[in-house]
């Protein structure tokens, strides 16, 4: 039998890891990323007067953004048609804005 | 000449509560006690409609014409107390139990009780839930902590399956075939930490558990009460599926070191 109090205090002491992993884990999650949206694929803001979501007009538009995994928007570096690059930032951004 | 206010008022709600026909305050033309009436039946049906938004499973369960039946005689007997209709129905799970036209629905009434914890859990006050971490820095000391319960945690106790039934009703997707009414459930635990509302069915030793916690039982007498239950009670899947769906909003006494 395994209910001493030293077995007790331990299991919750467990537990409450557990439970804290589990909240840690649920954290990582999602960041808003500007600017690596292709035209129509934002998850939102895309300026005054859109509805968001898919309102998006020009390809990695700066002031729409898309969900991504935390820690992976300012790694994304895209070619676009006229041959620049453009890196996705968790700030708005003043390129590729539709005028 | 016109009767002080209070008491006019006083007349008025009284027949807007009588349920013959032709009620209407004293003194009132025919015309004016026929637009009365009109009046009547608004509040009437506003009472029966919020009680149909606020118990979607009983409806569900017993259908629109018998529930409109039984809200009507509810909504009779137990006008709003409040401004706002959007905790209308208190007790009306208490109602439901002693609704004699519903006693073939042996948990009728405990699924209105769910119902309504559903209600309370949505309208309950935003806190954020009490972070695991803090709960494991109390070290061996959280076997004697006191953890207060989110404002939005309810647990319904019940010998019916009642969060099975509440997630088959009304249906969405076919009752599951595995429903079975004698299924040895003891309760609900209903969490909404954030904005998402969870309902899970709790066996005999998990409701004991969070049934000690939630009244301000420390852990150390959760498990206990747990424990008597079920021999071989998993004290850290229960207390880690607590702590992580965020029934708890703090700790309320620091426990002495080393006591």
């Amino acid at each position: 039998m395994n209910k001493s109090p030293v077995f007790l205090a331990a299991a919750l002491l467990a537990a409450a890891n557990f439970a804290a992993s589990d909240a840690a884990e649920a954290a990582d999650k999602k960041v808003k990323c500007y600017g690596v949206a292709l035209a129509g694929k934002n998850d939102c803001k895309a300026g005054p007067g859109t509805s968001c979501q898919g309102s998006s007009t020009v390809d990695y538009q700066g002031n729409a953004w898309k969900l991504v995994p935390a820690g992976s928007c300012e790694g994304m570096s895209f070619k676009t048609k006229d041959g620049r690059m453009v890196k996705g930032s968790l700030k708005e951004l003043k390129r590729d804005v539709p005028s | 000449m016109s009767a002080p206010l209070a008491a006019l008022q006083a007349e008025f709600a009284a027949a807007l509560g009588d349920p013959s026909p032709d009620a209407a305050p004293d003194g009132f033309s025919e015309a004016a006690a026929r637009r009365f009436r009109i009046y009547r039946n608004n509040v009437r049906v506003a009472l029966i409609e919020a009680l149909a938004a606020a118990y979607p499973a009983v409806l569900s369960l017993v259908g629109e014409p018998f529930f409109h039946r039984m809200a009507g005689v509810y909504a009779a007997a137990e006008p709003p107390r409040r401004r706002t209709l959007n905790l209308y129905g208190e007790n009306f799970a208490d109602f439901v139990a002693g609704f004699a036209p519903a006693g073939g629905l042996p948990y009728l009434a405990d699924v209105a009780r769910l119902e309504r914890a559903v209600l309370e859990a949505r309208h309950a006050a935003d806190a954020p839930a009490l972070d695991p971490a803090a709960a494991a820095a109390l070290g061996s000391g959280l076997a004697a902590a006191r953890l207060m319960p989110h404002p939005a945690t309810r647990l319904v106790r019940s010998e019916y399956p009642i969060a099975d039934i509440w997630r088959a009703n009304p249906a969405e997707a076919p009752a599951p075939d595995g429903l079975v009414l004698a299924a040895g459930a003891a309760g609900a635990l209903v969490l909404r930490p954030a904005l998402t509302l969870s309902v899970e069915a709790l066996a005999p030793g998990r409701c004991a558990f969070a049934e000690t916690l939630l009244e301000g039982g420390d852990p150390a007498a959760a498990h206990a009460a747990a424990a008597s239950l079920e021999e071989d009670f998993d004290v850290i899947l229960a207390f880690r599926e607590l702590l992580s769906a965020g029934a708890f909003a703090g700790v309320a006494n620091e426990p002495d070191e080393g006591g």
